[in-house]
Order: structure tokens, then C-alpha cells, then sequence
């Protein structure tokens, strides 16, 4: 099967959406979201059908607190034709990703998103005037008084481990096994913004607020980093940690910990996507197969992880260990202890198949770039470099080179290329141009069809991975919409009763296509259905 | 080059991106979005 086939993965996007002039209260706001959401349903994209909250179990009390907040015309609805949930969190324009297993889906229904964050803009726009959405996680503003303010908002990771590695009576082994590669891995993975700083240094102020105010906003690797608190917490907006504690598993809760990872980024590149995917992937696998016990231990995290993300003139990149050593981020770190295990891993392991070997390569040329310092090579394929030279390139003074960052991340009717779609470039505005960066990744990764990209987008907006549990809970829902009570990430309710879909990656289009083909009524299902 | 590497991949050098002659918006100065997720 593969290793990087044999995960299930997804992830969570939060698009900042609003109108222009902006509305800076929370009731405007979320009639704003909610308007996008509502566009969603009476476009079609979204099913009427409720979202099961109370399966929301590792966060509960706020999911229930999350809808009674919303100002929608009717529902609410959040399950998209592709398993996709698209929802108001925190007056931000969330989409989830259904559940995938390989890194191409990982692009495919990130540009999915991309489009279902342009159509909900559209169907705002009808409403409220002027809308503009933005995938980014952070704004960083000019206050009145000459300071910077900056504020956070979450991509979030997500992969299905096993239990007996990660949970949290062992959390210690997790810390010691990831914090490392998590605080080094924005070398690749970072997005680029610029962030409230003074003298380089971030300050929170309120102090035990998440909000970072200075004089100065300097461009970061990882705007996230400069959001951390502390190493693990439950937290994810005012305690942030390096990891999450989360313990939600949305599939067998005795088998599977969904390492719930707060600190992705925003990425617009597709070949960031693909490589962050394969990279997280295979990483996090290599740590569940017991490859990471003995990683090299960071001095101190929280300022080596603000340290590395600040250093993007010099990229020294050092990182003092607890031993003393001071070492390189990538040398030593990256591609001396945590690549190096993962080629282990594949080199030992049966289900290592070619596609595994060919993102080994992948990561190892990205790393092996980074090592000699060689950004040049990566402009238009990692998003914070594409970032870095477009901002030098441009050379404006601070306000506007955060201006530039914006329309970087714009949502605008470029996204519209990706389904296929003619888009006149001079005419929008955002930075990203889709063009640049599918020259770049079609000299990178040779092996996918990128020209069919188009092709697998426009599908994607309707439909699910077919290699997934996805395959079965979105044809479910749409062959007995009528009959659906409620929906979740692991279950649909038949007529009251749940269908539990606990095994994330069964269920898919080979194993019960005819199962479904044939069933007349929900009734069908549940009892033919063998339960994992 | 490794017994795992199937395919080496290239990169393009690229010293300069090509960025929009046209001059940032001042619509897009501001993304105001609250904290949270």
C-alpha cells in the first residue's frame, strides 16, 4: 500500500473574511461569514443536512457555544458534497478538508477550498457590498497610536496515529520525539508575514493575552511561531502550544490519537503542499513506528522556534542543544537526525513502495537547498520564500510590503484558474499567481499529471477521495439526504441511527460501491454493513 | 545519491520573481479578523 497511503490525514483552513471598509465588530462580522455560509447551501455545494455537534467531543463546549453564535437564514448546514465541513469558527470562514491518504489529494482539496472560500465571498458579496477573504493566519495592523498590533488564527494539521505511541500518559516521549522537528520544520513549512515586533523580539500585550504588539513589524519565516507559549496545552488561541493536547480522534478512540497539529500555515503554493504533506507524513509515521526516541534535545524551544522563524536575512538557522552544541537547524537537525530515520524507515520497512521513496527525494532535495542556503532555487515553490523575494522585489516600506503579503493570500477570481476557468491576470488583484507556481512545481515533481490539476480541482468540489471512509459518508448523505437526521466526521444518522465509520481509510468506493449501488433504504446499509 | 532516490528532483534558479508592476491597494492594507480558531 505505501506509507504515505496507509495515513489519514485532513486539514482545517480558517480564511479571514470581510468587507471593505472592514467591520470591526463581532455582530458585523459574522453576518458576513454567516452570508458566505448561507451561499454555500443555496449554491449547493453544502447539503441540508445538521452537523452532529455533540460528536464533537474533544471540544464540546465550545462547538455548542459556536452555533447559537451564528446569524444564519436557515440551518445550520455545514457538510459539503465532499465531505468538506464549512463553518463559521470564531467569526473566520473555516473549511475542513475530508479525509485523505495521499499528497496530490492534499493539493487537490486545498485548491478546493480555495475555490469554496471564493464562492462563499461571492455569495457575501450579493449582501454586503465589498467582501475580500484572505488565506492567511495573521493580521498585522498599524494601529493609530504608530504601533504594529498582530493577531492569530489557525491552519491546522490533522493525522490519525496510533494510541499506544501518542496519548497523553506518555506525552512526555511525544515532546521529546517531535518538539524539535516541529520547531525546525518551518524552515520548509513556514508561511511568510510580517509580525508586531520590537527590536526583533515579540511582546504580548495584554501579557496573557494572544495579542503581539511593537513599534516595528519584521517578515518572519513562521508568523506562528512568534504565537507560542508554552511546549503542549489544550489550548489553541490564548496558551498556544508547540503541540496540541486535543483528544479527539473522530475514528476508534481505543486505536487511533488524531494528533491535532495547531501550528500549519496558510500556503498558496502547490508545491508547499505537496511537500509539507509528504513531509508530515512521512516524519510523523517514522515517530509512530518508534524512529524518534532519541532526538536531539533543543535548549529551549519556545525561543529557538521565535529565534529561527525571526533569522531570514542571515539564515544562520543555529539551535543551541541541551548538551551545549551549538547546531545547524537543517545539517544537523533536520537532515542529520529526523531525514535520517525516516530513510531508515523506509529502507526497512515492507510497504515502503515507490511513491514513498520518491517524496523521501523530494524532502531531501528541498533540505539539501536549504542546507547551502540556496533560496534562489525554491522562489515560487515554498510560500515564505516566494514571499521574501517578491517583498525585495517590490521594495516598498513596511505597510506596504504587509499590503503585498495580503494580496498574496487574496481570494480573488484567480482561484478560478484552478477549476479550468480563464482568468485575466492583469485585472485581479491577488499577488499568487497560479501560473508561476505550477511552472515551478511541474519541473519539481515530473510524476504528476499537473496539467490535469484542473480536472481534479473542479471534481473535487463534489466529490470525495474515493480511497477513504469519505467515499462512503458523502454518497451516504447524498443518496438518502432525505433520511439523514445528522452528520459528523465518523458518522452519519440514518433515520435517527448511527452508521459509525470508525476505520478512516475503509469504506471506500472498492470495498462498498455495490453495497451502496444497491441499497434501496438506509436500513440497507446499517444491517449489511460490516462494522470495523 | 541514495538507494531511495528514484527521481532527483530540479529546481529552477530564480534570482528575482516576477512581481505586478501595479502598486499595492489600499483595500488590501487591512486584514481585520479577530484572534481565534
Amino acid at each position: 500500500m505505501g506509507i504515505l497511503r496507509s495515513k489519514a490525514r485532513g486539514i482545517e483552513y480558517e480564511y479571514g473574511i470581510n468587507t471593505y471598509p472592514p467591520a470591526q465588530d463581532s455582530f458585523g462580522r459574522t453576518l458576513i461569514v454567516d452570508a458566505a455560509m448561507d451561499g454555500m447551501v443555496k449554491q449547493g455545494y453544502v447539503l441540508k443536512v445538521d452537523w452532529s455537534v455533540n460528536d464533537e467531543v474533544g471540544n464540546l463546549a465550545y462547538e455548542r457555544g459556536l452555533v447559537n453564535l451564528w446569524l444564519l437564514e436557515e440551518g445550520p448546514y455545514e457538510f459539503a458534497l465532499n465531505g468538506s465541513r464549512i463553518y463559521d469558527d470564531a467569526e473566520h470562514y473555516e473549511v475542513s478538508t475530508p479525509v485523505y491518504r495521499t499528497p496530490l489529494d492534499a493539493v487537490i482539496y486545498d485548491k478546493v477550498s480555495e475555490v469554496y472560500a471564493y464562492f462563499g465571498t461571492q455569495a457575501a458579496r450579493q449582501k454586503h457590498g465589498k467582501v475580500l477573504t484572505y488565506k492567511n493566519n495573521i493580521s498585522t495592523l498599524k494601529s493609530a497610536s504608530g504601533m504594529f498590533e498582530s493577531v492569530a488564527w489557525g491552519t491546522h494539521y490533522n493525522i490519525c496515529l496510533s494510541r499506544e505511541v501518542c496519548n497523553v500518559d506518555i506525552w512526555n516521549s511525544v515532546e521529546r520525539a517531535l518538539i524539535p522537528y516541529m520547531v525546525t520544520r518551518i524552515l520548509v513549512m513556514g508561511g511568510g508575514e510580517f509580525v508586531a515586533c520590537k527590536g526583533g523580539m515579540f511582546k504580548f500585550d495584554p501579557p496573557h493575552s494572544s495579542r503581539l504588539v511593537g513599534e516595528d513589524a519584521c517578515f518572519v519565516i513562521s508568523p506562528r511561531a512568534a504565537f507560542i507559549k508554552q511546549f503542549s496545552t489544550f489550548d489553541t488561541t490564548l496558551e498556544r502550544g508547540i503541540l496540541n493536547l486535543r483528544d479527539e480522534p473522530h475514528s476508534n478512540p481505543s486505536k487511533y490519537w488524531r494528533l491535532h497539529d495547531i501550528n500549519h500555515e496558510a500556503a498558496r503554493n502547490e508545491f508547499h503542499i505537496y511537500v509539507r504533506d509528504c513531509m508530515q507524513t512521512l516524519f510523523l509515521t517514522a515517530f509512530e513506528r518508534g524512529y524518534f526516541t532519541d532526538a536531539p534535545e533543543i535548549a529551549n524551544p519556545i525561543a529557538a522556534f521565535k529565534s529561527l522563524a525571526s533569522d531570514v536575512n542571515e539564515m544562520k538557522w543555529k539551535i543551541e542543544l541541551k548538551d551545549g552544541r551549538n547546531v545547524d537547524a537543517v545539517d544537523d537537525i533536520l537532515i542529520g537526525y529526523y531525514l535520517a530515520k525516516v530513510e531508515e524507515m523506509i529502507s526497512k520497512s515492507s510497504d515502503a513502495d515507490d511513491e514513498d521513496k520518491r517524496a523521501f527525494s523530494l524532502i531531501k532535495a528541498v533540505l539539501n537547498k536549504l542546507s547551502t542556503r540556496s533560496i534562489e532555487y525554491l522562489v515560487d515553490g515554498l510560500d515564505w520564500v516566494t514571499k521574501k523575494v517578491m517583498i525585495e522585489e517590490y521594495g516598498g516600506d513596511i505597510v506596504e510590503s504587509i499590503t503585498l503579503c495580503n494580496e498574496f493570500s487574496l481570494i480573488d477570481e484567480a482561484v478560478l484558474y484552478y477549476i479550468g476557468e480563464s482568468v485575466d491576470f492583469d485585472a485581479v488583484d491577488s499577488r499568487f499567481d497560479p501560473r508561476d507556481s505550477l511552472d515551478f512545481v511541474k519541473t519539481a515533481i515530473p510524476y504528476v499529471d499537473w496539467d490535469k490539476l484542473a480536472t481534479w480541482v473542479k471534481e473535487g468540489l463534489t466529490k470525495s477521495p474515493s480511497d477513504t471512509r469519505e467515499y462512503l459518508r458523502t454518497n451516504v448523505v447524498k443518496k438518502f439526504t432525505d433520511k439523514v437526521t445528522a452528520v459528523s466526521w465518523a458518522k452519519v444518522y440514518l433515520e435517527g441511527k448511527p452508521l459509525e465509520m470508525m476505520e478512516p481509510l475503509a469504506y471506500t468506493e472498492k470495498e462498498v460501491k455495490d453495497l451502496l449501488e444497491r441499497a434501496e433504504k438506509p436500513s440497507d446499509i446499517l444491517e449489511k454493513l460490516v462494522r470495523r | 545519491m541514495s538507494s531511495l532516490e528514484l527521481v532527483l528532483p530540479e529546481f529552477k534558479k530564480k534570482d528575482k520573481k516576477a512581481v505586478k508592476k501595479k502598486l499595492v491597494k489600499e483595500e488590501h492594507k487591512e486584514v481585520v479578523a479577530p484572534p481565534g480558531e
